[in-house]
């Protein structure tokens, strides 16, 4: 859908995208993450030949994108920041307005279907200048789903909304991916995209350091596994046969519940759990501690950062 | 979402529409979207109102001196006021014309409406067509009035006048694609504005000076020194005659007054030309500027 052969972009001496390879696969709700200023807007503006790329190649829907092509378009649905309204507009007629851009014949039954589902049915006729900042993200959202497009381009997408506004979001999103489409979403808010993205690409400095689904890259970053287990009871003896265990790292109890931290084997889990089988305990609960997706962005853009890009 | 219907992905055929048809869609869309925001804002009022106000001054002057100085005949007292509202209407869609992309821009406004299938020229091209309706609607407006005020007065509308109204909408395309050009190029809206009023008095200047330089008598010590400077001015004032559209639109309201219809369609043809010419360099500077504030 989206593939990208060493996309670079120079501003004078400030290199804002190096070497840029990115592949996004029809069909998955792909999670463009990075610090501020690593180069996501800048991406996201060559792939709509806002800005030209200094060097390197886009493919978009199979195709070579050259400057000025724009048909393209019409398979994309943008959201980005809503800027300041000064139209006479009304929210309808803007939506309504991009419809005709795309060159949408009806649009009035699927206007209606996303002015409702996004609560902006009642307000539908009032200017777009005077709508919030939550309100206009939102009709950023309908104007880029209006023609039904293949790819959707997200850019902080739940700036500025409410928790149920981005709740709102959030489903029409995912019913817009179980539909075949294709989601590229850039956001600082990691829980979105740890919630929703098939596969994650981190930038940092204009360089792409991993590219991964969530599960390859916490196991890129954890060495160990941290396990709590909970048992009916600890019998005698078990904390004495886990310690020998080759495989446990360390080990501590609290009452019923023992945490340990395992090497990264495949099979550890499955062979702590015989283990304590064998001693004649009973497993009430056994929950592994994962690495969260905040975690592994501070990780992988701090101090380790070369490092992990000859890992990646 | 039960009633959702199923997505119609875009097939490949679909994505290769030519060129010129979603130029030609973005250009109905973006005219009439501008047309209709010009119209719901008060600057086109005022535009009209000043210009129709400043024309029956002129008339009331008309008459005043026909009161006056008994006389008799008065040949074209229309073509001032109908001149006065035309250059009024044409420095009111300039104006419009030099804020029409400097400012979507620096709002961030030109980014979201290139994330629609839209190119500079279509973009441009709808632009234009808004700005030359813009302008053929304010004559609308206000030249029946006149013609009222032709039947009120007794004083003669000549229907030759109507023609050379009719054609000056080919003399506001050069006004508009020279507001769309500065309006490309410029890096903010500020400083848009700042080129047209430079542009303005450079042209004041130049006209200004040269009828100056035309009042200084031969026996003048500084009569030869001024020579070179008179025969530049002279040349540039001959060349603005058809580049401005103002130059154009006196020239061809008064060639149709006239009946001087090669000169009508000589001037019609330089505005065509003209902005034929400023248009593509809008297109151009737009590309090399960009839409990014």
């Amino acid at each position: 859908m989206i593939t990208t052969e060493d996309l670079t972009k120079r501003y004078k001496s400030h290199l804002a995208v190096e070497s840029l390879n990115l592949h996004v696969r029809p069909g998955e709700i792909y999670g463009f993450l990075g610090p501020n200023g690593a180069g996501k807007t800048t991406t996201i503006h060559m792939l709509l030949n806002l800005t030209q790329p200094t060097s390197g190649r886009i493919m978009l829907f199979g195709e070579p994108l050259a400057p000025g092509d724009f048909h393209f378009k019409c398979a994309i649905g943008v959201v980005a920041e809503e800027p300041f309204e000064s139209s006479q507009m009304t929210g309808w007629e803007m939506v309504r307005f991009f419809a005709g851009l795309y060159g949408v014949d009806a649009p009035t039954r699927r206007m209606e279907e996303l002015f409702r589902r996004l609560d902006l049915w009642d307000v539908r006729h009032g200017l777009a200048r005077d709508y919030s900042r939550g309100m206009r993200q939102k009709l950023s959202i309908i104007r880029a789903l209006v023609h039904e497009p293949k790819l959707l381009i997200l850019d902080e997408p739940v700036s500025g909304l409410d928790p149920h506004g981005i709740r709102q979001v959030r489903e029409l999103i995912h019913d817009y991916h179980q539909r075949g489409g294709t989601v590229f979403i850039s956001s600082h808010i990691l829980s979105e995209i740890e919630r929703s993205a098939d596969r994650i690409g981190i930038l940092h400095q204009g360089r792409l350091l991993v590219e991964d689904t969530l599960v390859g890259l916490r196991g890129r970053l954890t060495q160990n596994q941290k396990c709590i287990i909970e048992l009916e009871s600890v019998p005698d003896g078990l904390l004495a046969r886990l310690k020998s265990a080759s495989y446990v790292l360390d080990l501590s109890q609290e009452g019923r519940q023992i945490n340990a931290t395992l090497c990264a084997q495949p099979d550890a889990r499955s062979r702590l759990s015989r283990l304590i089988a064998e001693a004649g305990g009973v497993i009430l609960k056994m929950q592994s501690e994962e690495m969260s997706l905040e975690e592994a962005f501070v990780t992988i853009t701090s101090q380790n950062v070369v490092q992990l890009a000859g890992v990646a | 979402m039960s009633n959702v219907q199923p997505m119609t992905l875009p097939d490949r055929a679909w994505l290769r529409a030519p060129a010129w048809a979603l130029r030609g869609r973005v250009m109905r869309q973006v005219a009439a979207q501008e047309l209709r925001d010009a119209l719901l804002s008060w600057p086109w009022y005022v535009a009209a109102a000043v210009g129709l106000l400043l024309a029956v001054l002129l008339i009331y002057n008309s008459l005043n001196f026909i009161a006056t100085s008994k006389l008799l005949i008065m040949s074209r007292p229309f073509y001032l006021p109908l001149l006065t509202i035309a250059t009024l209407a044409m420095l009111y869609v300039i104006a419009w014309s030099i804020l029409a992309i400097a400012r979507p821009r620096d709002q961030g406004a030109l980014r979201v409406l290139f994330f629609a299938p839209v190119d500079p020229a279509g973009l441009l091209g709808g632009h234009l067509l808004a700005g030359i309706a813009i302008y053929g609607l304010m004559l609308v407006l206000t030249t029946p009035l006149l013609v009222v005020l032709a039947l009120l007065t007794n004083l003669p509308f000549p229907p030759l006048l109507l023609v050379g109204a009719a054609i000056t909408p080919v003399f506001a395309l050069v006004a508009v694609a020279l507001g769309l050009f500065i309006s490309s190029i410029a890096s903010t809206s500020r400083s848009a504005m700042f080129v047209f009023i430079a542009v303005v008095l450079l042209v004041v200047g130049v006209q200004g000076g040269y009828r100056a330089l035309l009042s200084v008598p031969p026996t003048s010590t500084y009569y030869d020194a001024l020579l070179f400077l008179r025969t530049l001015l002279r040349a540039i004032n001959a060349g603005l005659d058809w580049v401005s559209p103002i130059a154009l639109l006196s020239g061809g309201l008064d060639a149709a007054l006239r009946a001087s219809w090669s000169d009508l369609l000589l001037r019609a043809g330089a505005a065509l030309v003209g902005g034929g010419v400023w248009l593509w360099l809008a297109i151009w500077g737009l590309g090399r500027r960009g839409v990014l504030p």
